[in-house]
C-alpha cells in the first residue's frame, strides 16, 4: 500500500483527528483509526473538493463528528440525563408547530394515507407478494397522487417479481424509493407538486416526532417515508433549476397561507375542508 | 398540448434507446438495463414522457404474459408524434450551448487585432 504522500498536510489532519477522538475517548483504538485513515488517503488520492481542499478532509471531518456523536451517545446512555419529560416536551413543541403547518399545506390526505398504509403494511406482516422490497414500494407509493398509486404499485411489483436474486430486488426497490419524490413531483402538477414535496418533509417530521411520543409502532414505514422524502429534497437541491424550484416553493407556501393569493389559483381548493 | 420534457442526459439516453426501434414496446426493467440508469430515474422519465404525450403506456395483453408464465408488464411505446419530436430534440441537444451573439443590443467584443 502506498503512503498517502499526495495529501498535503495529511499528517496534520490525522493528528488532529486523533486528538479529537482521544480527547473524548482516551481508550480509542488509535491504530485502527490510523489504518482507516491511510486506506482513505490511498483511495481518495488526488481528489479534491469543490473548495480546493483535499477530498480526504471530508471523511475525516465526518469521522470527527461521529466521534463526537458517539461520545455524546455514551454519555446519554450512561447518565440518562435527558429526562423523558423533556423529550416529550420537545416532540410536543414540534407537533404544535408542524401539524398546523402541514395542515396549511394541505398535507392531511397524504399524511392519513401514509399512516393507514403503514398500519396495513405492518398488519400484513411478511405476506406481501414482493416481500420486504414490495412492501417498501407499496408504502412509499403513498407519496404519489392517489389516482396513480395502483398503477405504479402493480408495475413495480411485476418487475420486482422477475428479478432473480434478493439483492437485485432490494436494489431495484431502493432505487425507486429514492426516485419516488421525483416521480411524485412529476405526477402532481407543478405548483402543487412543490407544495407536496415540501409538505411531505413536514409529514415525515410529524411522523418522526409522533414516533417519539407514540412509540415505535410504525417505525419501518416512517423510515421508508423519510428516505423517499430525502430523495425528493435531494432532487430539488441537485437540480440546476434550483432557483426556480425555490421560487415555486415560496409561492406555493404563500399561496397556501390564508392571505396569500399567488399559488391559490394553481390548484383547485378542496371545498370539503372545514 | 404537446410540451417538451427537459432534455436531461438521462432523458436523452432513454429516448435514444427507444428510437432504436421506434415501434417497439419497452418495459421499465428493460429500459433500465438498456440505459444503465437506476430504476428510480427511469420511471419518473417515463411518467414525464407520457405526460407530454411522447410516449403511451399500456398493460400487456393477458394472453401473452400468462402464456410466458410471468407477471404482467407495463409497456411503453413512442407515439408517432413523440418519435418525431424526440428525434428533433435529440438533434438540438447535440448543438453547442447558445451564447449571446453579437448584434441586437449585444456589443461586439473588443478582440485584439480586430478592426471595426
Amino acid at each position: 500500500m502506498t503512503e498517502p504522500s499526495s495529501v498535503p498536510s495529511g499528517d496534520r489532519l490525522l493528528a488532529r483527528l486523533l486528538t479529537r477522538i482521544t480527547s473524548r475517548r482516551p481508550d480509542a483504538d488509535t491504530q485502527l483509526i490510523t489504518r482507516a485513515y491511510a486506506a482513505a488517503a490511498h483511495w481518495h488520492q488526488g481528489q479534491e473538493r469543490r473548495s480546493g481542499d483535499a477530498y480526504l478532509t471530508h471523511p475525516v471531518e465526518v469521522a470527527g463528528i461521529l466521534a463526537d456523536a458517539g461520545e455524546d451517545d455514551q454519555t446519554l446512555c450512561a447518565a440518562r440525563h435527558l429526562p423523558r419529560a423533556k423529550q416529550v416536551l420537545k416532540s410536543r413543541q414540534t407537533l404544535d408547530v408542524m401539524v398546523p403547518l402541514a395542515r396549511t399545506l394541505d398535507m392531511d390526505s397524504v399524511g392519513a394515507e401514509l399512516e393507514s398504509l403503514a398500519a396495513a403494511t405492518l398488519r400484513r406482516g411478511g405476506n406481501h407478494p414482493g416481500g420486504a422490497p414490495g412492501r417498501l414500494l407499496a408504502a412509499t407509493a403513498g407519496l404519489l397522487p392517489p389516482e396513480a398509486r395502483a398503477r405504479w404499485r402493480a408495475e413495480w411489483l411485476a418487475e420486482l417479481q422477475v428479478l432473480p436474486t434478493r439483492r437485485e430486488r432490494v436494489r431495484f426497490a431502493a432505487e425507486i424509493v429514492l426516485g419516488m419524490g421525483r416521480l411524485a413531483v412529476t405526477l402532481y402538477r407543478p405548483a402543487a407538486a412543490v407544495r407536496q414535496a415540501f409538505g411531505a418533509v413536514l409529514t415525515a417530521a410529524v411522523a418522526a416526532s409522533g414516533l417519539v411520543v407514540g412509540g415505535w409502532r410504525s417505525a419501518a414505514a416512517v423510515a421508508a417515508t423519510v428516505v423517499a422524502v430525502l430523495g425528493a429534497v435531494l432532487w430539488i437541491l441537485r437540480s440546476d433549476d434550483r432557483t426556480r424550484r425555490l421560487a415555486e416553493l415560496i409561492r406555493a407556501v404563500r399561496g397556501a397561507a390564508p392571505d396569500g393569493r399567488a399559488g391559490a389559483s394553481a390548484r383547485p381548493r378542496r371545498g370539503d375542508r372545514g | 398540448m404537446m410540451n417538451s420534457p427537459r432534455m436531461t442526459l438521462p432523458t436523452q439516453l432513454v429516448l435514444r434507446v427507444m428510437l432504436d426501434d421506434p415501434a417497439a414496446h419497452y418495459y421499465g426493467l428493460q429500459l433500465r438495463d438498456a440505459t444503465g440508469l437506476p430504476s428510480g430515474t427511469v420511471y419518473p422519465i417515463m411518467a414525464r414522457l407520457e405526460q407530454v404525450g411522447w410516449v403511451a403506456s399500456s398493460w400487456e395483453d393477458p394472453a401473452e404474459h400468462v402464456a410466458e408464465g410471468r407477471p404482467r408488464r407495463r409497456y411503453y411505446q413512442l407515439t408517432t408524434e413523440g418519435a418525431e419530436r424526440a428525434r428533433g430534440a435529440l438533434a438540438r441537444a447535440y448543438r453547442p450551448k447558445k451564447q449571446p451573439r453579437p448584434g441586437f443590443g449585444v456589443p461586439w467584443p473588443d478582440l485584439p487585432g480586430m478592426s471595426r
